[in-house]
């Protein structure tokens, strides 16, 4: 089965927590947030092949992450991170949370030692459905979450830290709905910023002064 | 001409005081026309008029007065004659006098007294024509090299020419905003120096092949006076002190002495060397001036040591490791007030681990207000030997941290048994210290780009261009020996005879020559190969020159940015051929530096590093690989485990870590 995706970048050290490790960025989000301009040039290559390349290519690093917005929409993120498993490697999937399906696939198939959630705008409908485009989203955000509450491995949560998105009542809210849905034991919330729309200084000293568990990155 | 004219003393423009003689008067109107005896006529009259301290403005306005009495139509001659004026260059204004471009030429140049009278009353007509009141020293130069060229006496217009920066480059320097006094100081003076070094120090075959850009001479302002760079060995100060021209600094006796004579090792150093100084082992050699102290005074000392280095203005690199190495253990230290009793390196593990850690922790904390230092560099070697040691862990993530905010942290690691010393590497059982004279870089795409596809053409001009490098490093060796002869190398003048010398021989676009040859990059399988003849033949043709304590060697050179100058001249030859080859960031033409892969191959980390760490095996006077983080905040942890892998799974000697954030 082949796979569509942007690109490999062969280091980083902040995909996996911890290790240095290799990202593929697997294309095909559902969402088109106004914030995000995209992945460039798409390209395809059959799952096994393109999982023998990271492999092989991961000499240095200690972990595999499947990245991009939402990579589990395509089907074929499945046989990719079939192919990966097993090989000594560490291996994250990230998700926007709007295909729990496969992600509930991923699961129980045992496949990954870690999975990180975009959360895209504050968990509230309309919010979601402005800032994404899909008014289904945030059910199937909150159906992930419910999936992501039972899983044993190391989990982060990425949240954007940029305006008009980030307020103070948005961090205080999420911070309750992940409680809620018992992430006391999650291990990081990871404040991202969009780029192009900048996180300010006030809000990244809202999330270092808050009290909240994470760091701004 | 009479007694009394005799003892009256005149004072010129330059302040210089001389007896009067008349016959300067008679000389001044007989080479505005005036003939012979009207001109005696006057000087005698002016002699008696003129009184003791008169200045020679003051003669020429009595000679005028006197002529005018006589001959108005005389005057009138004698007045338009020397209404000319000189701004001269020891900033006096003076009449004009062709006699003294004429003793110029003569001082400054070869030519004979006949042809440089006769250009200097070339030169003259050709001011006079321009009628101007004021003409500048400078003017004067101009018109006189001109008839000179018209004259076809190049060499002896390349003695004559003055050195200097035009004023709009002047201008820009001075009011630039981001330039501070002493940085404009350093940068007209260069210019001026790098203009000498062009004109008078390198033959017309090396001078043009720097300016044309088939090689480029690093550090070409102190060709004629510095040598590039050096590794101290601090053993050596610490066990005799600094002998300083004005001051001499004894062996210290203590750790804050200790501290200050490597400080002062540094500003001593900035006198002979151009590029960068380097002390390496810091923290082994300074571990006995540490015994008995505590983390607080350990961890001043450290500070300090940071800060009096960043205030030297100067490049400077640091090396520590954790501990001592093994080979240095049994090595006999040198203690306090420059004793040695046969007491070893190994002795002092503990002190030389913790001041590591010390030197690490206050890296990281930057200065008293958090700014990071931006000098000196702190330069870590990793060795299997330390992986086990207690706080090893610690003392690197302390360096990964500073590298992941931004420090360009350098990271070694030794392979086999050879000896680093700073960047370079020696024979195991040579000195820690060495000095390197002079790098000049081949420009490699040209080299294709000239070939024509042919492998003999390109083999040939790369022997060709290697030799021409060589010959360059040659003439730079006899610069350095006749200064150190001369005593006016600090540093360099005791050490030369004792010191490894080292000349390298740099390169640069080696992935753009193999495009513009082969039409693929250092990457592809086809071009790896071609890319190690090349680097082949050039190690060969370099290194059987030279001898065991004054080697030439391979090395990647990043200073000046050559990859872009280089560039930028062959984009103007070449332009065809350049734009398919040379990357261009930023709207700029440039080389792969040395033989780095290029940063848009998409390739796995540990190819990269495998590729680039081969050619580093070949380059004894440094290579370092760049590894670019792309990510705003790097993690320091993954990092420290990066370089763990690097330093025990690859071939790579030395590496860095670059932020590219938003690429």
């Amino acid at each position: 089965m082949k796979v569509r995706y942007w690109r490999i970048d062969y280091l980083s050290t902040r995909a996996f927590p911890g290790q240095p490790s290799s990202v593929v960025y697997l294309s095909g989000c559902p969402f088109s947030c106004f914030y995000c301009s995209g992945g460039g040039e798409v390209r395809d290559a059959e799952a096994g092949q393109l999982a023998e390349r990271l492999i092989q290519g991961a000499e240095l690093v200690d972990a595999l992450v499947v990245g991009g917005c939402e990579p589990l929409v395509q089907e074929s993120a499945i046989e990719l991170l079939t192919s990966l498993a097993g090989r000594g490697m560490k291996l994250k999937v990230c998700t926007s949370g709007f295909v729990p399906e496969l992600l509930e696939r991923t699961i129980e198939l045992n496949l990954v030692d870690a999975v990180e959630l975009y959360l895209r705008a504050p968990l509230e409908t309309e919010m979601y459905a402005r800032v994404t485009g899909r008014r289904e989203a945030v059910d199937r955000v909150f159906h992930t979450l419910n999936l992501l509450s039972s899983f044993d491995g190391v989990l982060q949560v990425s949240a954007l830290l940029a305006p008009p998105i980030f307020t103070q009542e948005y961090l205080r809210e999420l911070s309750q709905v992940l409680r809620r849905m018992g992430f006391d034991r999650l291990d990081a919330v990871h404040w991202w910023d969009a780029g192009h729309i900048p996180a300010t200084s006030e809000s990244r000293e809202m999330v270092r002064t808050g009290g909240y568990q994470g760091e701004v990155v | 001409m009479g007694e009394a004219a005799n003892r009256v003393h005149i004072v010129k423009a330059s302040g210089e005081i001389e007896v009067f003689n008349p016959n300067m008067v008679t000389s001044d109107c007989q080479d505005a026309g005036i003939d012979f005896w009207t001109a005696v006529e006057v000087a005698q009259e002016v002699s008696k008029r003129i009184k003791d301290g008169a200045s020679t403005r003051e003669i020429q306005q009595e000679t005028l007065r006197v002529l005018y009495a006589m001959n108005p139509e005389a005057a009138e001659r004698y007045k338009r004659y020397h209404s000319m004026y000189v701004r001269t260059s020891r900033n006096t204004i003076e009449a004009f006098d062709r006699k003294k471009i004429v003793e110029s030429l003569i001082l400054e140049t070869s030519l004979p007294r006949e042809i440089a009278e006769n250009i200097a009353r070339e030169a003259e007509a050709e001011l006079r024509r321009l009628k101007l009141e004021f003409i500048s020293a400078p003017l004067i130069r101009e018109v006189v090299n001109v008839k000179l060229l018209e004259h076809g006496f190049e060499e002896a217009r390349a003695s004559y020419t003055r050195l200097g920066m035009p004023v709009y480059d002047a201008s820009l320097l001075v009011e630039g905003a981001s330039q501070d006094a002493e940085e404009v100081h350093r940068a007209m003076a260069a210019n001026v120096l790098k203009e000498f070094v062009l004109l008078k120090v390198l033959p017309l075959s090396l001078a043009d092949a720097h300016m044309k850009g088939d090689l480029h001479i690093h550090a070409i302002e102190a060709f004629a006076t510095k040598a590039s760079s050096c590794v101290h060995d601090l053993r050596y100060y610490l066990l005799s002190g600094i002998r300083g021209r004005k001051a001499a600094v004894p062996p210290p006796g203590d750790a804050l002495d200790a501290l200050l004579l490597a400080v002062n090792l540094l500003r001593y150093g900035m006198g002979s060397f151009s590029t960068s100084q380097c002390l390496d082992y810091i923290n082994v050699f300074l571990a006995p001036y540490l015994r008995g102290l505590s983390d607080a005074e350990m961890s001043r000392i450290a500070r300090l040591l940071l800060r009096q280095i960043s205030q030297l203005g100067a490049s400077c690199d640091l090396w520590v490791e954790y501990g001592v190495p093994r080979f240095m253990s049994s090595m006999e230290a040198v203690l306090p007030g420059g004793e040695m009793d046969g007491t070893t390196y190994g002795e002092f593990e503990e002190e030389a681990s913790s001041f590591a850690l010390a030197i690490a922790r206050a890296y990281a904390s930057g200065d008293h207000l958090g700014t990071p230092f931006s000098s000196p560099r702190l330069c870590f070697r990793l060795r299997d030997e330390h992986w086990d040691r207690h706080g090893y862990s610690t003392f690197l993530q302390l360096a990964h941290q500073a590298a992941a905010a931004g420090a360009e942290h350098l990271f070694a690691s030794p392979r086999g048994n050879e000896l680093q010393a700073g960047t370079y590497t020696l024979p195991a059982d040579t000195a820690v210290s060495a000095a390197m004279l002079q790098v000049v870089t081949v420009n490699l795409p040209r080299i294709a780009y000239q070939s024509g596809g042919s492998d003999r053409r390109l083999f040939e001009l790369l022997e060709d261009r290697v030799r021409l490098a060589l010959e360059a490093l040659m003439l730079k060796k006899e610069v350095i020996e006749r200064r150190v002869a001369a005593k006016v190398l600090p540093l360099l003048d005791d050490s030369y005879t004792s010191t490894p010398i080292l000349l390298g021989v740099g390169y640069v676009g080696l992935n753009e020559m193999l495009m513009a040859h082969l039409g693929a990059e250092l990457h592809r399988e086809e071009a790896l190969g071609f890319a190690r003849r090349v680097l082949r033949q050039m190690y060969s043709l370099v290194t059987q020159e030279g001898e065991a304590s004054r080697r030439f060697v391979l090395v990647q050179q990043l200073d000046e940015n050559p990859h872009r100058r280089l560039a930028r001249l062959d984009h103007g030859i070449f332009a065809h051929r350049v734009a398919v080859s040379a990357e261009r960031r930023g709207g700029e033409v440039r080389y792969t530096p040395a033989s780095w892969v290029s940063e848009d191959a998409e390739l796995p980390l540990a190819k990269r590093l495998e590729i680039e760490g081969e050619f580093h095996r070949l380059c004894h006077g440094g290579a370092v690989s760049v590894i670019p983080l792309r990510e705003q905040v790097p993690d320091p942890v993954p990092l420290m485990k990066l370089s763990r892998r690097i330093a025990a799974d690859t071939q790579l000697r030395f590496w860095k870590y670059i932020r590219e954030v938003g690429r």
